[in-house]
């Protein structure tokens, strides 16, 4: 170890030192210009590219653990350290130390960085550094991690040693550093020390135990990055821990945790974290406090050291002075180098000569006697030296002085401060003697036991900071916690995540809150799952309906289709161009002008679009489809997009081509009837025409050549042949009555029917007055009601009106006295008219053909006719959509009703 | 040439039992005018307007009366009508129907057809034989004819 350390002093040796001087002032202003930027936070990497960063830190937890663990690692590594010597009397193992602060750079980022000043001035102020020197060493506790974080720059985002590349990056900064470190400490200790020592000793030794810390840190690494991994403590994996972002830019590019460049739709978030915001000036005031409370008390103690030391001084030199009086006195020496011996032998004997000096010397700054025997004694040496210094010619020294100087061997590199008192010694026996007498204690002598005193304070110092920021950090946790869980949450909402629920807090404000914001959140869900209920019905009706959905963006001419519209289209996604032009493709080329027209329509400020065509699919169907869509335009009015849906409507077109067929055919049918109904009405008509033409034409031949032979020959014949023919005659116009009635029958329904309002009771009366001018000798009474008028057809209900009244005087032909009535009766909203008489009436059980042609219900000698006229009345009613039927017994009297359209 | 109006009455029948009947009808009412007889609606026109079989009958002179049965085979009763009527020379004759149809449609293209009156043959010979009497007094005897040009 040695040896080595030997051959790299004699590199730096062989340096000018003037070289080694402009180097260390370059690696300071390197260093100071990193250290600057390394606690501005800004990042020469961001998101694994070169460029000028800023990286965010997030202040949770495990930021603040990192802090508190740094911290701690560094001191254990620095106290054990500094048991392990390497070189004896020069370097212990503060490799150990270097190792600490790489590892936990690399592995907490930023929380490390800034806590290595104060844990390696707080780690050397334990190994007995005075605190002078940490004061003047201050930009280098600053520095020195700041080139640990060259490395965090260049591999922290991944330090895995399993890769070549991560390697090659390490060199460089090996490299980096070894240029810069090294000698930059050489420049701020040329201010203690000389340069000489500074650059050809400091320097040297630094690269020697930095050297070693490079040989070990790779392997370290490989051992603590899984475990920083596996306890979650890598900084570059935790989520959200730190982000990046390009300086004059709000995007974030980089996150840690993601490990992908991570783009924040959102703008880069501004303000102090409320971590920060409690902690930050509790810990500011803490340190500060616990700084300078420490320095004071260290100072202090090791001022009252001195003072002890300096009254020591005093007392040790009367001391002397004293024994030196009387030791003249007695001893008459007249041989001066006798003399000089036996002070010598004086001064050695003091206590002050075991850790200190007492020496003498003469004015002009030659030793006269020592207690020590080293001839070349560096402490008397610097001590007369700075005694010049500070009086100049000694003969003009009257009173006792003290004063400090330093001894500073180079190897083994030591410094020592010694406390000194010079006081003018006179003999008291004639002044013989004009000396200087000087006593000299090293400070480490009589500020040992303050310094041990020191490095306890410290360590309580170190605990109670150490202390308050766990403190710090758990009740800042305490406060952060819920609100960092409800900023979780809320962001786990956004993402669609309702499961997520925010815990209960001690604190009362906080709970509130948290209760409230679960209660959203609840709400929330249970709306979302409506909405979602909602969409996927929705859905599924779109999906049952097969409707498709586009949307045409006119501006850009983009159209965009869902799933449906494809299937529809019978098109992939792939083979479709997603434009205007696109569409019109699958579109059947005869329809192409009605499309077009229809988009036209929409455009030149129709109302909302809809539109049939028919589209050739790839497959080789046509299809037909409907499409409509809901305009949106602009505020000039201008159409800006459609947005509609489609649906394909083959089958409703089949199935209505198929009804068209259907019902085509039906008017065929119709029509193809109706020409054979009115065929066979016409055949009825000429029927009609015939009998009534050709079939009396015959009847009354037979009626007329009766009759002549009657007027001619009826002188020749007998009174029974003249009866015959007579009965002749008459079955000859019975038979022509009944071709009448038969006509009149068949008129009946032949002939349109016409509604009009008509009166009953004053056709009734009409018939009434024929029917009594026709029997002058009967005495009929007839009851009419008043106002039965009704809708009907005139015509009809006269013919009605005359059977039913013609027959109700017939039958009451054999009456003495006739009562007939007409009047109508109101049942169930419901109007029956009736015709009621006091005849003959008839037997229930025969009228089952009552209104049968030619059914009579009595003998044709008691009451003639043909038969035909309930029939005809019948057909007549039911004409009117009405009912007829009669009451009757014999003897008794009948009764007719009937109504006139029921269906009302 | 004025026509001039014969004592004529033309009875334009198919039936033979009906002619022989209305020319009993004609005897028993006393009614004495000549009675022309033609069988059917084509011979009826040809007498009328002296053409074929009639070519040489005299010309300026139409009958007093047309009694025209309806159906007829061949030219019907409506038809010989109608152009009784389209024709300026016979338009003003005087024509009755004597039919034994009532049909409502008859009776109203006749009367559209300006046809003088419309009598239904009953029967009852004793009717028919009063009808024609009346028919006689009434048309021959009552009305005042028309101005034939």
């Amino acid at each position: 170890m040695n040896d080595v350390l030997n051959w790299l002093g004699g590199i730096f040796n062989s340096i000018p030192l003037t070289l080694l001087e402009v180097w260390g002032r370059f690696g300071f202003l390197v260093g100071f210009s990193l250290m600057l930027a390394a606690f501005a936070r800004i990042t020469f990497r961001p998101a694994y590219q070169w460029g000028l960063g800023r990286e965010r830190q997030t202040w949770n937890t495990k930021a603040l653990l990192s802090i508190i663990i740094t911290f701690l690692l560094i001191e254990l590594t620095g106290y054990l350290g500094s048991f392990i010597v390497l070189v004896p009397g020069a370097q212990t193992f503060e490799s150990l130390k270097d190792l600490s602060v790489f590892i936990c750079i690399l592995l907490f980022g930023f929380p490390a960085l800034i806590i290595v000043p104060f844990a390696y001035g707080l780690s050397d102020l334990n190994e007995g550094v005075a605190p002078g020197f940490i004061l003047d060493w201050i930009w280098g506790y600053f520095i020195n991690p700041v080139c640990f974080w060259i490395a965090y720059q260049l591999i922290g985002k991944n330090p895995d040693f399993k890769k070549l590349k991560t390697w090659k990056w390490y060199f460089l900064f090996v490299v980096i550093f070894m240029f810069i470190e090294p000698v930059l400490w050489g420049y701020i200790c040329s201010n203690k020390f000389t340069s000489e020592i500074s650059y050809r000793t400091i320097t040297p030794a630094l690269f020697f135990t930095t050297g070693i810390t490079w040989i070990i840190a790779p392997f370290a690494m490989m051992i603590a990055l899984p475990f920083a991994r596996k306890m979650g403590f890598f900084w570059a994996e935790i989520p959200g821990h730190v982000k990046e972002h390009l300086i004059g830019q709000k995007v974030w590019i980089w996150e840690s945790g993601t490990d992908k460049n991570y783009k924040d739709l959102g703008e880069l978030k501004k303000g102090i974290p409320i971590r920060i915001f409690l902690v930050g000036p509790f810990i500011a005031l803490i340190i500060t406090l616990l700084g300078t409370t420490a320095y004071f008390t260290l100072s202090s103690s090791e001022l009252a050291a001195t003072k002890l030391a300096e009254r020591l001084h005093l007392e040790i030199t009367e001391n002397i002075n004293h024994q030196l009086d009387k030791f003249l006195e007695s001893k008459q020496v007249s041989k001066k180098e006798d003399v000089t011996l036996a002070i010598s032998d004086l001064l050695y004997k003091l206590p002050v000569a075991k850790n200190g000096r007492a020496f003498i010397i003469d004015k002009s700054g030659n030793l006269i006697a020592s207690s020590s025997d080293n001839d070349s004694d560096l402490v008397a040496k610097n001590a007369v030296k700075k005694l010049f210094e500070l009086n100049g010619k000694l003969d003009l020294l009257n009173n006792s002085t003290q004063f400090r100087f330093d001894v500073v061997t180079a190897k083994p590199l030591s410094r020592e401060t010694w406390l000194t008192q010079a006081t003018p010694y006179h003999d008291k026996n004639g002044g013989h003697y004009d000396w200087i007498l000087m006593t000299a204690m090293p400070e480490s002598y009589y500020l040992s036991g303050v310094r041990v005193g020191n490095s306890q304070s410290a360590m309580i110092f170190a605990i109670g900071l150490i202390l308050s920021l766990a403190a710090a950090a758990a009740l800042a946790a305490i406060v952060t916690k819920p609100i960092i869980k409800i900023v979780k949450v809320t962001q786990a909402l956004a993402r669609g995540d309702f499961s997520v629920h925010v815990p209960d807090s001690r604190l009362e404000e906080i709970n509130t809150l948290s209760h409230s914001f679960n209660n959203m959140s609840e709400q929330l869900q249970s709306s979302f799952a409506m909405i979602q209920e909602n969409e996927k019905r929705l859905q599924l009706a779109i999906e049952g309906a097969s409707l498709g959905i586009w949307d045409w963006d006119i501006v850009s001419n983009k159209l965009v289709w869902d799933e449906s519209m494809y299937l529809q289209y019978g098109l992939k996604k792939e083979n479709f161009g997603g434009a205007y032009e696109a569409w019109e493709r699958s579109i059947l080329p005869e329809d192409i002008p009605k499309a077009r027209s229809g988009v036209q329509t929409a455009m030149d400020g129709g109302k909302d679009y809809t539109s049939e065509f028919r589209i050739l699919r790839p497959d080789g169907l046509i299809r037909h489809l409907k499409a409509t869509a809901k305009l949106i335009r602009g505020e000039d009015g201008a159409l800006l997009r459609m947005v509609g849906i489609s649906f394909d409507i083959s089958e409703q077109k089949e199935a209505n081509a198929e009804l068209m067929k259907y019902k085509n055919q039906l008017e065929d049918i119709v029509a193809e009837r109706t020409a054979a109904l009115e065929f066979s009405n016409k055949e009825l008509e000429s029927f009609s025409y015939s009998v009534s033409h050709d079939l009396r034409a015959p009847l009354r031949g037979i009626d007329g050549w009766s009759l002549a032979l009657l007027e001619d020959y009826g002188h020749l014949l007998d009174e029974k042949a003249n009866s015959y023919l007579n009965r002749v005659r008459s079955e000859t116009q019975r038979m022509g009555e009944l071709i009448d009635d038969l006509l009149k029958l068949s008129q009946i329904s032949r002939s349109e029917m016409k509604w009009e309002k008509v009166d009953l009771t004053s056709i009734a009366n009409t018939v009434i007055k024929r029917l009594t001018e026709q029997n002058p000798n009967r005495k009929l009474l007839f009851k009419v009601q008043s106002d039965l008028v009704t809708t009907a057809n005139n015509h009809y209900m006269e013919i009605v009106l005359t059977n039913l009244l013609n027959n109700a005087a017939k039958f009451t032909s054999k009456v003495p006295e006739a009562i007939i009535e007409v009047g109508k009766l109101n049942t169930d909203n419901k109007v029956i008219y009736f015709v009621k008489d006091n005849g003959a009436g008839f037997n229930m059980n025969s009228a089952k053909n009552l209104f049968g042609a030619f059914q009579r219900m009595h003998k044709q000698s008691d009451f003639p006719g043909t038969g035909v006229g309930l029939a005809m009345v019948q057909r007549i009613i039911t004409l009117h959509h009405g009912k007829i039927w009669a009451e009757a017994e014999i003897n008794t009297g009948a009764t007719f009703y009937f109504t006139i359209n029921e269906n009302e | 040439m004025s026509e001039k109006k014969s004592s004529v009455i033309l009875l334009v029948e198919d039936n033979a039992s009906d002619i022989d009947l209305t020319k009993r009808a004609f005897e028993k009412a006393n009614i004495l005018n000549p009675l022309v007889v033609v069988e059917n609606g084509e011979e009826a026109l040809e007498y009328l307007f002296c053409v074929g079989k009639f070519a040489d009958r005299a010309k300026d002179e139409l009958p007093s009366l047309v009694l025209l049965d309806l159906k007829m085979p061949g030219l019907g009763g409506l038809e010989v009508l109608k152009q009784i009527r389209a024709n300026p020379k016979t338009r003003r004759l005087l024509v009755v129907i004597l039919t034994s149809s009532k049909e409502d449609q008859d009776l109203a293209i006749s009367y559209d057809l300006g046809v003088n009156s419309y009598i239904r043959k009953p029967v009852d010979f004793h009717k028919f034989a009063e009808v024609i009497k009346q028919l006689g007094m009434y048309w021959l005897v009552l009305n005042e004819p028309p101005v034939l040009d």
